[in-house]
This record gives structure tokens, C-alpha cells and sequence, in this order.
């Protein structure tokens, strides 16, 4: 079951294949933009992530899923509210893999 | 090196050929992920914060130029290039694919090496001290003991879903470069007046939120007698061990709560009712595997060449990099050449493709085809003729691989934290990054002498904080990451627990923090020989705390 918790909400998963984390789009699809998202501005709608995390399940192609919660920026950006997520959406804060 | 027998490759495959057929059947839906996840767990694939995360077994740290070339293949075939190597002595790849593990497996099977129990509630990887077999200060090599004890953990069917993750370390030497007190078993090898091999063994040390320092049980067990005891210690763990709660199911708790000498008396009375020679290695196993271990054929060979000592005269960053990273060797003539992966402002632990091959073609050239992973992250080349150290450090430095720093400021332990872990509260790696800035001078560094930092990032101290003269652990407050400072702790023969320093800092604000307490120490010492350590021993944290917290 979704949690309600405080603030618009996103759904997230990973891709089961590959692994890359995923967002739920307006029209039920699962993109890797954050803006793509579609977001859960109330708790009836929060509650409708439910429905998408079993045809999640069902349809073997996302794990892991779960909500959390976004704001805007200045520019009008979705961002993480939390920096877990933010890490999560944004992807290492390091360069990697260089000499 | 201990080389695959029948019955290991054919173990190995079988466990391949196994995970092949989950992963299909995974994919296929015929598995749910809550089936599919234990099952991938017990072959090292955890799912990480950004992708899968597949933890690759590297016993006690040894591995050949031709396994080092193949983790370099997967890392450029299947990955992004580059590996991680852990601070239990195994490389981790942070990118692979669900749908390329079973390859990857296989590609491992190929070299002789697999991710079994690198993940889950069974003992793990057996961890030792990175210049087994050739320090000068050791008593005899630990890893034909560790081998033994690999094998007989493997697939153990006792001990496979104990009531949590179990950790082994051995080392055979007087200094502990294996961390033996902060693991669940920690075994010294020792020889007594009759020169017969023995093992003291210590019980119930770990780190994770209740660190603890582990107790001794046994003083001296024999040879014989080593695989029955371990027996004992994990099935009184598993017997009582607690199942209820994660966060005290470690061996740690249970001998906390029952106090060492009540647990040693539940392990020596399974022990006493044990048919041990049932539990004993066959006749023959462990000379069996000591001749894998026989030392390499050492040329007779000048010993601190004149050529060396030109060299460092005539060229100061050689100089330091002698200084620092090169170690007394057993045999005359040869030295112990660490080599550093933590690059002034890179990654702790970090090692590209590129590098990684490199390093197999110099051990190769230079140390046998051997190649050592330390818990400290860094890798050893433990064979090498003191008179080919130029030439050897003359190939690492464009590679970026001959930093100077084995043991100084700059060489942290650091967890892969939020940048990459899915169970992290804060990030670890840009912390060690903006310190490493900071100390980046040489001179400095040399100046300030030994003094090891660590830094998890969440409270289950992968980055082994507690252990660190100074330690950073990296938490969630609110939502945004904030860094506790402790001090005073260690993890060699004088194992200690850091203690909190006071209120945690910004991320922004910890390098500054780390440089105000090195200026501190610098100015409490009575000598430059007086370490970090024993400063802190001697005048206690109240000078570092009013140096830190005097101006709020």
C-alpha cells in the first residue's frame, strides 16, 4: 500500500532487466525522467499508486516499487524532496570511472 | 595460490548453471522477486540505489594477474569500465545487468572465482592480513588456515541461514592488518614452545550500530582442533542467536548479553560433545594446501641496491613513495609494494579497467603473478626486488596508481555511501574527496604521519568509522546529510571504538572540522613521533573538542 506521505508524490521503481531506476508516467508507462512523472497531488490519488504497483508486479517488468515525495524548483523542475531520492534521480554526486 | 581442484570448478559451474536457470526463470515471471531475491542475494547481487550491484569473492584478498585481467573484462564488457574493491577484501561492479549476471558468472568460473556468499545470513568471505606469507613480523602464512576454513564454510549446510551474516579474519601476525577484533571470529596464528601451530581465537567483535570489540575464547586451539571449534562457535550462535530482531542478531549481542565467559562455556560443552574427528580436515588436507601457498622461488638478490638508493636520492616523489608505501619483506633483497587507490581527490577503492590490467601485466613482470586486496581498499604487489621498485613505481605513476599516502591522511576507508547505496543516510565519497583536497601537500602529509580516516555513510559503519583514529559517519536529519565525528578509535592489536566528538557538521563544513583536529594534534604533540593516537590517549578529546566547538 502507498504511504501517505506529506506532499505531492511521484512512483518510482527499477527496471527488472537492467536495473535503471524508473518513474510512472501520466499514461502508465515507466520513464527514466523524473520529469516525465505523473504526480499524486492528493491522498485519493496517492492511494491509486497502489493499483499501479501490482500491475507492476503483474507485468514483471518494474521492482521495487514505492512513492516519494516531490517539489518544484525555481524553474519549476520536479525534484526529490529528500536526498535520498535526489541521489537516486540524479545518479552519483562523483565522477566515476576516470583515471 | 591455492588453484581450483575438480570439485571446486565443478561446484562453481553447477552454482552458475543454477543461477542461469533462476535468472530465466525470473525473467520469464515463473519466479516472483520475492522468491528470486534470496536466491540472488546468495550469489552477490544486491539491487542498489541506482542498479544491480554484483559483489565478486576474492579470498582472503589473493588473486592471480590472469582473475585481476578477467575482473577487468567484465568491468569493460558488462560495466562501466571500472570496479570497486571492498574493505572485506572483494570488488564490487555497481552497473552490471540482471539479464548479463549469468554471464558474468560464467566469465568468473573461467578464472576460478564466483560471488558465493558474498551476500546473506552465512558466513562470508574469510578476510586475512594482505601480506600474509612475507611480513617480517609473522609468525606463518594465515591463508592455507583461511583456505581450509573456505572450504569448509562453502555451502556449509549448518551454517547457511544462520541468524545473520557471519565474518571471519585471520591473521599470522603480531600487528593486526586484518582487523581481527571486529569480527565475528577472529583467529591469530601462534606457535607454542613446541613450535606446534595454534590459533588464539576472539569472539564477538564487530562494528554496525553496537560496535563491539571482540573477546577471547580460547587462548590457543590446535591445528586439529580448529575446524571443531568453529563448529561449536556457530552452532551455539545459531542455537541462540537471536532471529527477532536484525539489529541484535549478530554473534556480537549474544555474547554481550551472555557475557564471554557464559558464552565460552555453552561453546566448550558443544565442543566436549562433538565427534570431532568427523569435523576434522582429512589426513593430508592442509599440507595439501600449503603447497599452494610455498612461497615463490626468491633469487638470491643484493640486499637495498645501491640503484634503490640512487634512485630515491636522486628523486624526491620516489622518495615518498618508498617511504610510504613500501613495507619490510621476509626475504632479503624484496619489498612488500603497496599500491594506493586513493588518488589525491579520486575514489577510495576505485580501479578502471585500464588500471586493473595494468596492475596484472606488473605483477606479472615483477611479483610473481600475485596480487594482494587489502580491507584498507588499496592493492599489494608483495614480491617485488628492492632493485626493480623504480622501475615498478615508474610504471605506476601515469596510471595514477603511485599516490604516497599508505597509512597517512589521504588513504580513507570510505563506504560507497548515498552516491551508490541503497541503504545509506548520507554520502561518504565526496567527504573523503574534499579531505583528500585538503591534505593534499606531500609534505604535510609526511608531516603529520600515520592516521586513518573512515567514513560510513549510514550507521551500518561499511566504511569501519568506529575503527578510525578519526571516524565520520554520515546521517539523514531532516532530509539532508549532516556528519558525526568520533575519535580515538582503531582497528589493529590495540582494537579501540571511537567516541563521539560532540554536534555533527554539514557536509560542507567536515573537511574544515578534520583540519582544525589535525592542527589541534600538531600542536598537542610532544614530539613528531608522538602519534595521532597516542595524543589522543594522553590528553583525551577535551583539547579536540574545545578546538572544534569553542567558537559556537
Amino acid at each position: 500500500m502507498a504511504k501517505k506521505l506529506k506532499g505531492d508524490q511521484v512512483l518510482t521503481g527499477q527496471l527488472l532487466r537492467e536495473g535503471d531506476v524508473v518513474f510512472l508516467t501520466e499514461g502508465g508507462n515507466w520513464s527514466l525522467d523524473l520529469q516525465d512523472a505523473k504526480i499524486a497531488t492528493t491522498p485519493e490519488k496517492v492511494e491509486e499508486f497502489d493499483l499501479f504497483i501490482a500491475q507492476a508486479e503483474e507485468a514483471n517488468l518494474v521492482i521495487d516499487v514505492y512513492p516519494f515525495v516531490v517539489e518544484r524548483d525555481d524553474t519549476g523542475k520536479l525534484i526529490p524532496s529528500h536526498i535520498r531520492e535526489k541521489m537516486r534521480t540524479t545518479g552519483p554526486s562523483i565522477v566515476y570511472a576516470e583515471l | 595460490m591455492y588453484v581450483y581442484d575438480d570439485f571446486d570448478e565443478k561446484f562453481v559451474r553447477e552454482r552458475a548453471a543454477q543461477f542461469r536457470d533462476q535468472v530465466e526463470r525470473r525473467l520469464s515471471g515463473k519466479l516472483s522477486e520475492a522468491h528470486f531475491r534470496p536466491l540472488r542475494l546468495m550469489n552477490g547481487v544486491y539491487l542498489q540505489l541506482h542498479a544491480y550491484m554484483l559483489r565478486v569473492a576474492v579470498p582472503y584478498g589473493t588473486l592471480s594477474s590472469p582473475q585481476l585481467r578477467q575482473l577487468a573484462m567484465i568491468a569493460t564488457k558488462y560495466d562501466k569500465g571500472y570496479g570497486h574493491f571492498t574493505t572485506r577484501q572483494n570488488i564490487q561492479f555497481n552497473w552490471p545487468k540482471l539479464k548479463d549476471l549469468p554471464d558474468i558468472l560464467d566469465d568468473l568460473a573461467d578464472v576460478g572465482m564466483h560471488a558465493i556468499q558474498t551476500s546473506g545470513n552465512c558466513i562470508r568471505n574469510v578476510t586475512s592480513d594482505q601480506w600474509a606469507g612475507v611480513a617480517a613480523d609473522e609468525v606463518t602464512d594465515p591463508r592455507p588456515y583461511a583456505e581450509l576454513m573456505r572450504q569448509w564454510s562453502s555451502l556449509h549446510p549448518e551454517f547457511s541461514y544462520l541468524p545473520r551474516k557471519f565474518k571471519i579474519a585471520i591473521t599470522g601476525a603480531e600487528s593486526d592488518r586484518a582487523a581481527i577484533a571486529f569480527h565475528d571470529i577472529g583467529i591469530q596464528v601462534l606457535k607454542n614452545d613446541a613450535g606446534e601451530i595454534g590459533f588464539a581465537v576472539y569472539v564477538g567483535g564487530g562494528l554496525g550500530r553496537t560496535p563491539m570489540v571482540g573477546k577471547k575464547i580460547r587462548d590457543f586451539i590446535s591445528l586439529d582442533d580448529l575446524l571443531p571449534y568453529l563448529v561449536a562457535i556457530l552452532r551455539a550462535y545459531n542455537l541462540e542467536g537471536r532471529r527477532d530482531n536484525k539489529y541484535k542478531a549478530r554473534i556480537k549481542i549474544l555474547v554481550h548479553e551472555t557475557g564471554i565467559d557464559g558464552f565460552k562455556a555453552k561453546v566448550e560443552k558443544i565442543f566436549d560433545g562433538l565427534e570431532k574427528d568427523k569435523l576434522r580436515a582429512p589426513a593430508g588436507e592442509i599440507e595439501r594446501i600449503q603447497g599452494f601457498f610455498d612461497l615463490p622461488n626468491y633469487e638470491t638478490v643484493e640486499p637495498n641496491p645501491e640503484t634503490l638508493t640512487k634512485a630515491r636520492s636522486e628523486n624526491a616523489a620516489f622518495d615518498s613513495w618508498v617511504k610510504r608505501n613500501v613495507a619490510t619483506h621476509k626475504q632479503a633483497g624484496y619489498a612488500i609494494a603497496n599500491i594506493s587507490l586513493k588518488p589525491i581527490a579520486g575514489i577510495p577503492g576505485d580501479a578502471t579497467d585500464e588500471q586493473m590490467n595494468l596492475v596484472a601485466d606488473l605483477a606479472e613482470k615483477y611479483s610473481f603473478g600475485e596480487i594482494r586486496v587489502t580491507h584498507e581498499q588499496n592493492l599489494v604487489l608483495a614480491h617485488v626486488k628492492e632493485k626493480e621498485l623504480f622501475e615498478l613505481w615508474q610504471a605506476l605513476v601515469p596510471a595514477g596508481l603511485a599516490t604516497a599516502n599508505i597509512g597517512a591522511i589521504t588513504d580513507m576507508i570510505t563506504c560507497p555511501g548515498l552516491d551508490y547505496c541503497a541503504l545509506a543516510t548520507a554520502r561518504s565519497i565526496p567527504i573523503a574527496q574534499k579531505i583528500s583536497e585538503k591534505f593534499a601537500d606531500q609534505k604535510r602529509q609526511e608531516d603529520i604521519g600515520d592516521l586513518k580516516v573512515k567514513i560510513s555513510g549510514c550507521i551500518n559503519a561499511c566504511g569501519h568509522h568506529h575503527a578510525g583514529h578519526i571516524g565520520i559517519l554520515g546521517l539523514d536529519k531532516k532530509g539532508e546529510e549532516y556528519y558525526q565525528i568520533t575519535l580515538g578509535g582503531s582497528g589493529d592489536e590495540n582494537a579501540a571504538v571511537g567516541e563521539i566528538l560532540g554536534p555533527g557538521f554539514s557536509g560542507d563544513d567536515v573537511a574544515g572540522a578534520i583540519d582544525t583536529l589535525v592542527n589541534r594534534y600538531v600542536e598537542l604533540r610532544n614530539e613528531t613521533t608522538e602519534t595521532f593516537l597516542e595524543v589522543v590517549k594522553r590528553v583525551g578529546l577535551e583539547p579536540f573538542k574545545e578546538a572544534l566547538y569553542a567558537n559556537n
